[in-house]
């Protein structure tokens, strides 16, 4: 069963999928209890509103429980099977600038990546980026070590600079 | 009858035996008569063979003492007579002996004068070879160490270049030891000044949209880089 790719660009992060994973588990569950109102019960109370509408807006087109369940099932491997982009930052971003984020890398890496975020103080601004088995280090600290590094190999390897040693050799022969 | 007979022949032994017994008598008193003769006859010849021991005895001790006396007065006219012709050989040999150490003295002194001299000659001429060897070897000795002396300074320099440059080599090495732990420290303090200072200029200045407009930079940056080496 096809599962709508705009559901599936909803989810910006990890967390977020991990989330829509454990409501649709609940649904699952829900449609095998004895109680026929189960299932409108989860998804009133149990499921957050942004998922429950969508997911009810879908569940209206499924009417018989198998249905349902092979829709659920269909898109939890869906969720599953997302392409991620692991992205370490120095500070937990805001939900504008997550939405931010989530829209660039779509637009970057794939349509419906997901981001699994983790947060690192110490590489002070930038991002560690790894996506698809490769990785990238666009962290501000790295940049500094490579400014610093240069800075000292100019400092250490100054132009017509002329050992001390030597100096000292050719003051001491003449 | 045989009582009768019996007693006679008893009798008759009895007889007998008295006579025997008077005889023996008879005899004994006259052996012991002459025995106390002989034993006075002994006295007497003894007494006279003693005294005539005696005189014969006196009579030779009085030889004896003349014939001492007698010696005693020829040895001492011998010892005298020795004596006097013992001094004379003596005086004889003293002079002699006097006469034969003069001219003994005589011969060794002149003996020793030659041997002095040929000494004295000697030696002047060894002294003066030896002066001459002294001169010699001196200044063979001279010219031998003027020419260590050369052989030494040349040494010595080539030793002084060596040790001058190996000490330049371990200066070289010690400053450039120093130069890379000074640097090594320098750089250490100036990561530290500078992550201390980034940390907190950077994480108090940077407000939380820069951190997001940098993430959205590293995104972009990533892509580029990610991509090439795809």
């Amino acid at each position: 069963m096809d599962v709508p790719k705009q559901i599936l660009q909803l989810i910006p992060t990890t967390q977020e999928r991990s989330e829509l994973l454990a409501e649709i588990d609940l649904l699952t569950k829900s449609l095998f209890q004895e109680d026929e109102d189960s299932f409108k019960n989860v998804l009133r109370n149990d499921i957050g509103k942004d998922s429950a509408g969508i997911l009810s807006h879908l569940l209206e087109k499924e009417e018989s429980l198998k249905q349902r369940e092979a829709f659920l099932t269909s898109l939890k491997e869906a969720l599953l099977a997302l392409p991620l982009l692991h992205l370490t930052v120095a500070v937990k971003p805001s939900e504008a600038g997550l939405e931010l984020l989530a829209k660039k890398s779509r637009s970057l890496f794939a349509p419906t990546v997901i981001l699994d975020i983790v947060v690192d103080e110490n590489i002070f601004g930038g991002a560690l980026v790894s996506y698809g088995g490769r990785y990238a280090d666009c962290s501000l600290a790295t940049k500094m070590d490579d400014y610093f590094a240069k800075i000292k190999n100019q400092k250490s390897h100054p132009k017509g600079d002329q050992p001390l040693a030597e100096k000292i050799k050719n003051t001491v022969q003449n | 009858m045989l009582i009768i007979v019996t007693v006679a022949i008893l009798a008759i032994t009895c007889a007998v035996v008295t006579v025997a017994y008077s005889r023996s008598l008879l005899c004994q008193r006259r052996l012991q008569r002459e025995n106390e003769a002989l034993r006075s006859n002994i006295h007497a010849k003894a007494g006279a063979l003693l005294e005539e021991a005696h005189r014969h005895s006196l009579s030779i001790i009085e030889d004896a003492n003349q014939h001492a006396q007698d010696m005693l007065a020829s040895t001492q006219a011998y010892v005298d007579h020795s004596n006097e012709a013992l001094s004379g050989r003596l005086k004889d040999l003293t002079d002699k002996q006097k006469k034969q150490i003069a001219e003994r003295a005589d011969s060794l002194t002149v003996m020793y004068q030659n041997l002095l001299e040929n000494l004295q000659k000697e030696h002047i001429n060894t002294f003066r070879n030896v002066s001459k060897d002294i001169e010699i070897d001196g200044k063979e000795e001279l010219n031998a160490f003027a020419r260590a002396v050369e052989e030494e300074t040349a040494l010595s320099q080539k030793e002084l270049a060596a040790r001058v440059d190996a000490a330049y080599k371990k200066a070289e090495q010690e400053i450039a030891e120093y130069k890379k732990s000074e640097l090594r420290e320098f750089d250490k303090q100036v990561e530290e000044a500078v992550a201390k200072a980034a940390e907190k200029i950077l994480g108090k200045s940077l407000s939380l949209s820069d951190q997001e407009e940098l993430v959205v930079r590293a995104l972009e940056e990533a892509h580029t880089r990610l991509m090439k080496s795809h």
